[in-house]
C-alpha cells in the first residue's frame, strides 16, 4: 500500500503538471491571438466604436466559440512559418535524402534540380523525334 | 536512413535543451535569461498594444507565465526560435550530422 503510494502520488502529481502547463500555455496562446486581432483591427479602422464591434466579435469567434482551436493552430503555424520553419521540414524530408541516398557522385548535382533537368534534356534530344541541341556560342 | 533520422532528431532535441541545462546549473544565466525574457515579453506586448494601461496589465500576465512560472519552456523555445531557427542553425546540424554519419 505504501509502495503504490509512493508510485501513484508523484505520477498524479506528473499529470497534473502536464494538464497545468498546457492550460497555462492555452492562456497564452490566447492571450497572443486576441492581441493580434486588436492589433489588426485597429490598425486598420483605428479606435472607434465600428473597430470596437469588430474586436469582440472576432474574439468571440476566435477565442470563444466551438472553432477556437482552428484559429489557436492557425495562429501557431503562421508564426512558425513567418520564422521559417518550413527550411527545416525541406532540409530533412526533400533534400538530405538526396544525399543520403546517393553514394558518391557531386553534392551539388543532388542538392539542386539542375543535373536532373540537364540529364533529361540530353536524353530528349538523343530521341528520334527530339529537336538538335543548338550549337555552342 | 533511419539511424540518421534518429540521431538529427535527437541532436535537435539536445541542441534545445542546452539553455535549459544552463540555466539550471548556472544562476546568474537564469537570472540573465529571466530578465532577457521580460523585455521581449514587454517589448513585443507593447508592439501589439501601443504603450498604455493594458500593455502593462497584458505584460505582467505574460510575464509571470513565461519568464515566471514556465521560463525553462520560455528559455528554449526563445533560443530555439528566435536563434537558431532564424539563422538556420538547424540546417547546419542536419547537414552536419547526415553527412558526417553518411561518409562514416
Amino acid at each position: 500500500m505504501v509502495l503504490m503510494v509512493d508510485i501513484t502520488l508523484p505520477m498524479l502529481l506528473a499529470v497534473l503538471s502536464i494538464g497545468e502547463f498546457f492550460s497555462d500555455m492555452t492562456l497564452v496562446l490566447k492571450i497572443f491571438v486576441l492581441m493580434a486581432v486588436i492589433s489588426y483591427v485597429m490598425m486598420h479602422l483605428g479606435k472607434g466604436p465600428l473597430s470596437i464591434v469588430l474586436i469582440v466579435g472576432f474574439t468571440y469567434l476566435m477565442l470563444f466559440s466551438q472553432y477556437a482551436w482552428l484559429f489557436e493552430g492557425a495562429y501557431i503555424l503562421m508564426m512558425l512559418l513567418t520564422l521559417g520553419v518550413a527550411g527545416i521540414f525541406i532540409d530533412l524530408f526533400f533534400v538530405f535524402p538526396g544525399f543520403a541516398a546517393g553514394g558518391g557522385g557531386e553534392p551539388e548535382a543532388k542538392m539542386s534540380s539542375q543535373g536532373g533537368v540537364m540529364q533529361r534534356m540530353k536524353l530528349f534530344h538523343k530521341q528520334p523525334g527530339g529537336r538538335k541541341l543548338p550549337p555552342p556560342m | 536512413m533511419l539511424n540518421i533520422f534518429l540521431a538529427i532528431v535527437v541532436a535537435l532535441i539536445i541542441v534545445i535543451s542546452l539553455p535549459v541545462l544552463v540555466m539550471k546549473f548556472v544562476p546568474m544565466a537564469d537570472l540573465v535569461m529571466r530578465i532577457i525574457l521580460v523585455f521581449l515579453i514587454f517589448t513585443t506586448v507593447r508592439g501589439y498594444l501601443g504603450s498604455g494601461i493594458p500593455s502593462i496589465v497584458v505584460s505582467g500576465i505574460l510575464i509571470y507565465f513565461l519568464a515566471i512560472k514556465w521560463a525553462y519552456f520560455t528559455a528554449a523555445a526563445y533560443i530555439a526560435v528566435y536563434f537558431l531557427l532564424s539563422l538556420q542553425v538547424f540546417s547546419i546540424i542536419i547537414f552536419g550530422i547526415g553527412m558526417g554519419m553518411r561518409r562514416g
